[in-house]
């Protein structure tokens, strides 16, 4: 067994023993909790009716999405001069956290794949010799 | 947990003593300090009573339970620290911190230190609660295949910060 391992395993604290006191403070907390009311068995169809449903009201918004879509699109466009520019977008959403992060996991992966190519390499020729 | 979940709160107190020890070991290691583990404890505790219907017998009971704790350590640490999420805390706080102490004393408390706390986290998980990839899974809200590669890049960073500070004698030889 890899070593590192091995001594996390043997040094990890042992449990304690229990805290009477906790456990019934615990335990005397939900005796105190209202009732809750029994839940009833649902029907067998109920699930299947309930998807049915769902379906035809997104079938039917997405319709309703398009219709109106298609009514509105020439007049809701607005001229392209108004549209946000590049830079505008580029100045709200802040890319330094989103770089900063995408190099570190770019660094790990690369780490991973010497590590996996190590192995491999290692693997390789002990099967060979 | 049927009992439980028919309102049988008598039947929820032989799980508590059974999770206490659990949940005392495992909110002290996250750094949550003894002052705060009796609400914890209670909070959990409350939450798996009421959730005890949505319970997969089939399913072990430990990850499960784990998987409630640890949201309620999350929401504690937010509390605290609304701006620090755990996965990009420097270290998990310890009470009595020792950055000076080598590994051959305790090499938890040498990896708290120096370790992220999702770094702490996920190592504890897998040494200190025994729990598989597909558990650690399931308690941390990731992907199998994620937690694995997450678990050799904390080992490897252990192995790392070990070798920088000496304490080599805990790696095998080649082992990075």
């Amino acid at each position: 067994m890899d070593t590192l391992e091995a001594k996390l395993r043997q040094a990890a604290p042992p449990l304690i023993r229990t805290d009477p006191a906790r456990v019934t403070r615990a335990c005397e907390r939900l005796a105190a909790l209202p009732a809750t009311p029994v839940r009833h068995t649902p029907h067998m169809f109920a699930k299947p009716l309930l998807r049915i449903a769902a379906g035809l009201v997104l079938f039917g918004s997405a319709t309703v999405l398009l219709r109106t879509g298609r009514e509105s699109l020439p007049s809701a466009l607005p001229p392209i001069a108004s549209l946000p520019s590049a830079d505008d977008i580029k100045a709200l959403v802040d890319i330094q956290p989103l770089t900063r992060a995408l190099d570190c996991e770019s660094d790990n992966l690369i780490s991973d794949l010497t590590a996996l190519t190590g192995v491999l390499n290692d693997r390789s020729l002990a099967i060979l010799f | 947990m049927r009992a439980v979940a028919a309102g049988d709160t008598n039947a929820f107190r032989d799980i508590a003593v059974a999770l206490d020890p659990r949940l005392a070991r495992f909110f002290a290691q996250l750094g949550v300090p003894d002052s705060e583990r009796d609400d914890l404890f209670q909070e959990t505790c409350l939450r798996l009573y009421r959730a005890a219907d949505a319970y997969d017998p089939s399913r072990a009971f430990l990850p499960w339970a784990l998987t409630v704790a640890r949201r309620v350590m999350l929401n504690w640490h937010r509390a605290r620290k609304p701006t620090v999420e755990l996965e990009r805390a420097g270290a998990v706080p310890a009470e009595q911190p020792s950055p000076g102490a080598g590994a051959e004393a305790d090499i938890w408390v040498f990896a708290r230190a120096r370790l992220s706390g999702a770094q702490y986290e996920l190592l504890w998980l897998r040494y200190g609660e025994d729990l598989g990839p597909a558990e650690i899974a399931t308690v941390t809200g990731r992907n199998a295949v994620h937690v694995r590669v997450l678990l050799h890049r904390a080992r490897a960073h252990l192995a790392m910060v070990l070798e920088r500070a000496g304490e080599g004698r805990f790696l095998k030889r080649g082992e990075t």
